[in-house]
């Protein structure tokens, strides 16, 4: 059993029209993820490459049943993700980057404290684990409300909420976004050695740079406009003798329309 | 384990509405002004006979003040869900919120309790200043009969809160039962003044309103020691509001649900 699995996974959006203009242009529905088919083994670092809007973060909303695909079907550890929501949360956790996330105006211990008892933790247990967590991420400050925390302490705290609940599969979306490179470095390190080599976790994450999906993937799928345009480890990729950025650029570089629908 | 989850709902709205220093303040103002504005009405047709108010003992200030504060109460049950989902989607926090193993329907209810708390003082307040300070006369003494109207008038309201929350939810803004139930039926259902003054088809409107069963059947029993006999015709409408409404109410959610995952809206706001 794979720890994710897509089966012809589409999602097409329906924006709806403007129905205040007489002349606004009938809306054109979006393709995000057309007949997508991926499997992930556990204990795998798996990273979607890809340029902005080719529908990575659609992509890891539907695995986190955040969005409804239109057609197809998505399997976390054989549970449907439509179906049997309810386990999938246990299973998974999710690392969002947006900073908006948390609430400004509580401290960082604080906000672990509330999402994790969402968790089905007991206040008890959170406030072990968190500070074992706040200790192992190296959080500054963990009594500083969270709107003066500098961006790597936000993102180091999305990570820890997510290690909280004890996932067995995490989702990032773009982690690194916006750390500075000695903080994005200790992170994947952190990714790497401690979530996966040590905790056998299962690691999925979205990324638009190439330099990170080299480092700290097992596999990457290359997508653009909803499709996955190649998927291998580093070396398959590389088959041609090109490097991973040559291979990105060809792939993305063939830009049709969207598929139309 | 729920109780633990109320309890750190709770504290985090203590704590972000303790970090605006002000807020506190005026609101405390803001009971204050509404019950001197009412005082003040109330004085001018001190010495007029009104005989719209005969039944409810005659003193304006005494109507006007129970009409204010459980329109509010009873408003703030309304507004109470779809307020938690359209805050939680401008903060950015409902993603976090719906990816934890907890179920959207606890989410709200516990996300409701502060305020349902905050309204209920604020209704206190109202009563404690009429009566110390403005010898405002209420007959507390069929305690009972408060309750049965309080609980029948709140599943409604309630219903009508999770109608306009999954309003939000699937929307984003424009949400009629909020215009409509709240805004309109402080005005239809008699808040301010008694309905006999409202031309008839005003007066009709008013009998799809939940809120004019709510006020009559409270102002009965506060101002003039209505009976339980007295009240079943207004506890019976509530009743069968509370039964069509509940069931539709539960059902909208649902739908509202499925439409936010269908457009990946739930940030959206």
């Amino acid at each position: 059993m794979y720890a994710v699995e897509t089966l012809n996974l589409t999602k097409i959006f329906r924006p709806a029209r403007n129905m205040f203009s007489l002349k606004s242009p009938p809306v054109k529905a979006i393709t995000a993820l057309y007949q997508l088919n991926l499997q992930i083994r556990k204990g795998e670092i798996f990273a979607v490459l890809g340029p902005n809007g080719a529908g990575k973060t659609t992509l890891i909303k539907i695995l986190c049943s955040l969005i409804t695909p239109t057609s197809g079907t998505a399997l976390i550890n054989g549970y449907d993700v439509i179906k049997d929501e309810d386990k999938i949360k246990s299973l998974i956790g999710l690392v969002i980057g947006e900073e908006r996330s948390f609430y400004w105006r509580l401290t960082g211990r604080e906000n672990l404290e509330f999402f994790g008892v969402l968790h089905n933790l007991s206040l008890r247990e959170v406030r072990k684990k968190a500070e074992a967590i706040m200790e192992l991420l190296e959080i500054e400050d963990p009594d500083k409300r969270f709107h003066e925390y500098s961006t790597g302490n936000k993102q180091k705290l999305a990570l820890a909420r997510c290690l909280l609940s004890n996932s067995e599969i995490i989702f990032m979306d773009e982690p690194t976004k916006s750390l500075d490179p000695g903080v994005a470095s200790r992170l994947k390190k952190f990714i790497k050695e401690v979530l996966v080599e040590k905790g056998k976790k299962t690691v999925f994450f979205s990324t638009h740079m190439i330099q990170e999906a080299e480092e700290l993937a097992d596999r990457i799928a290359i997508m653009d406009k909803g499709l996955i345009k190649a998927c291998g480890s580093l070396n398959e990729l590389k088959v041609n003798g090109d490097s991973l950025l040559d291979l990105f650029n060809r792939v993305t570089a063939k830009r049709g329309a969207r598929i139309a629908i | 384990m729920l109780f633990e989850k109320v309890w750190l709902f709770l504290k985090r709205d203590f704590l972000t509405t303790s970090s605006y220093k002000f807020a506190f303040f005026w609101d405390a103002a803001g009971i204050i002004g509404t019950i001197l504005t009412f005082f003040f009405i109330g004085e001018l047709f001190k010495n007029s006979h009104v005989p719209l108010l005969d039944q409810y003992g005659g003193d304006y200030f005494s109507f006007v003040i129970i009409g204010v504060a459980f329109s509010s109460y009873l408003g703030s049950a309304l507004g109470n869900f779809g307020g938690v989902i359209g805050n939680e989607q401008g903060l950015g926090t409902m993603e976090a919120l719906i990816m934890t193993p907890t179920r959207v329907s606890t989410i709200l209810v516990a996300g409701s309790v502060w305020n349902l708390l905050f309204t209920t003082l604020r209704v206190a307040c109202y009563f404690l200043v009429g009566i110390f300070f403005f010898h405002m006369d209420l007959k507390m003494t069929n305690l009972p009969a408060i309750i049965t109207i309080l609980t029948l008038s709140m599943i409604p309201f309630i219903s009508l809160g999770i109608i306009s929350a999954s309003f939000i939810l699937a929307f984003k803004r424009g949400d009629p039962i909020s215009f409509l139930f709240h805004g309109a039926s402080k005005f239809l259902a008699g808040a301010f003044f008694p309905l006999g003054i409202l031309p008839l088809w005003f007066k009709k409107l008013s009998l799809f309103i939940p809120l004019t069963y709510s006020l009559r059947a409270l102002r009965e029993v506060l101002l003039a020691e209505g009976t339980m006999k007295e009240l079943w015709p207004e506890l019976a409408v509530l009743l069968l509001f509370s039964i069509i409404l509940f069931p539709i109410s539960l059902k909208c959610f649902k739908v509202a649900l499925k439409m936010a995952k269908q457009q990946g809206s739930f940030c959206q706001y």
